[in-house]
């Protein structure tokens, strides 16, 4: 119990120090690109007008919100931050892992008693955290404005579910960053092969080509909804597979990968 | 003292960007069109939800029809524009959260067609609000540190 709260206590010191080693104006330049990015009107709906139901009775004035239309826009949100995520999750694993190979930083840390798979997850942690953070604080304003109410649970799935396409992003900017060791094409690597998977499933198959965009997010924000609030169990079929494996099977291997990869076959100068 | 430093870096940045996209915001107008026929007798209720920014409605009608525009928080409802003709009217939309209805009917025993062309224009002003209130503490919170680290500088300098 003691040997694992001193090893909880080292990563926590790590993340610390990976935290404060991040550069201010990288940091400047995420928060800025994905807050203009996600409030931009085209990418954005809360710019515009909704069209929330239909009327029923009319001397009332009560209506019926045949379908909730407004609680599905947050995925299209989500299907165009997938690219900026890719791309910005290239350049902060470029930076952050990628140059600590070349510029021998790394191996001065690992002079020190630590762990290596500590400092490679300690890396993927707080690059994620900054990442998701980034684009959680705007994407949960433009949900505010888009009518969802901060304190309904719809609000917090579609958080939970923009977890995944930043996770798929940070893993394969990790893979790169630690199989190539060079911060360039760390940097370009990850938009690159996101836009071609996207291209290949694109035209691979229509079930597919429909996992690129913002029907399966709806259909997993109704899962989890349903699930949640005990309405029904979902049902696992072709589609669910195809989820799990994309957006969360895909990411968690990467990242497995890139961990052991570091930890027992890197050889470091 | 470098993570707080990092706190606010990201906090300011938020707000500045913040300010740059309720001006971007500002600047492009949104809009939509919406065409219909509406059969002898026939009425059509369509129910928004539109950003606190002016709207400008321009009805075109093929003969003359009721035109209401109002808004409703759930209880009581306020008819906000009433026409009984083709035109062009403006609206200032004071709140986010509220339903906006748009009835159109055809009192004549004829059919009519009608189309919308609604445009917003103008800044939020909730999210206008909202960026100024968080450069203004932003920028305050900034100010403060700077003062306190150069405080803490001088009388390190002094020891």
């Amino acid at each position: 119990m003691l040997r694992l709260k001193a090893t909880f206590r080292k990563f926590i010191t790590l993340l610390a120090w990976e935290l404060e080693e991040i550069p201010y104006l990288l940091l400047g330049t995420i928060v800025f690109s994905t807050t203009i990015y996600v409030l931009y009107p085209g990418v954005s709906h809360s710019a515009g007008s909704l069209i929330i139901g239909e009327l029923i009775e009319r001397d009332s004035l009560k209506f019926k919100a045949s379908i909730q239309d407004y609680l599905f826009y947050p995925s299209l949100i989500i299907d165009a931050i997938e690219p900026l995520a890719a791309f910005l999750a290239g350049i902060l694993f470029a930076t952050n892992v990628a140059r600590t190979f070349e510029n021998k930083e790394l191996q001065t840390l690992l002079t020190c008693p630590v762990k290596r798979t500590h400092v490679i997850l300690s890396k993927f942690c707080v690059n994620y955290s900054i990442l998701y953070i980034s684009f959680a604080i705007p994407f949960l304003l433009d949900m505010i404005l888009l009518g969802i109410s901060s304190l309904s649970l719809d609000i917090y799935i579609w958080l939970l579910i923009l977890a995944f396409p930043i996770l798929f992003a940070c893993s394969l900017a990790i893979f790169i960053s630690v199989t190539l060791k060079m911060s360039a094409f760390s940097a370009v690597l990850p938009p690159l092969i996101y836009f071609g998977l996207s291209k290949a499933l694109d035209t691979s198959s229509e079930k597919t080509y429909m996992l690129l965009y913002s029907k399966w997010d709806e259909k997993l924000f109704k899962a989890i909804q349903d699930w949640i609030t005990l309405q029904s169990v979902p049902q696992m079929g072709v589609e669910f597979l195809y989820i799990f494996l994309y957006r969360f099977l895909l990411p968690v291997l990467l990242l497995a990968f890139s961990v052991i990869y570091f930890d027992k076959i890197l050889q470091l100068d | 003292m470098r993570l707080i430093k990092l706190v606010i870096v990201f906090f300011l940045t938020f707000s500045i960007s913040l300010g740059v996209a309720t001006v971007i915001r500002g600047l492009i107008p949104e809009g939509f069109t919406s065409g219909i026929t509406l059969l002898p007798y026939e009425s059509h209720t369509a129910i928004y939800r539109w950003p606190p920014r002016f709207v400008r409605i321009e009805l075109r009608s093929s003969d003359k029809i009721i035109f209401q525009v109002y808004y409703t928080n759930h209880e009581n409802h306020t008819i906000i524009e009433k026409y009984t003709d083709r035109g062009l009217f403006t609206i200032n939309v004071r709140q986010r959260r509220l339903n906006y209805y748009i009835l159109m009917q055809n009192t004549l025993n004829k059919s009519v067609n009608v189309n919308l062309y609604i445009t917003f224009y103008g800044f939020e002003k909730d999210f206008a609000h909202l960026s100024i209130i968080l450069n203004a503490f932003s920028i305050s919170i900034s100010f403060v540190y700077v003062y306190l680290s150069i405080k803490r500088s001088n009388i390190e300098s002094q020891d």
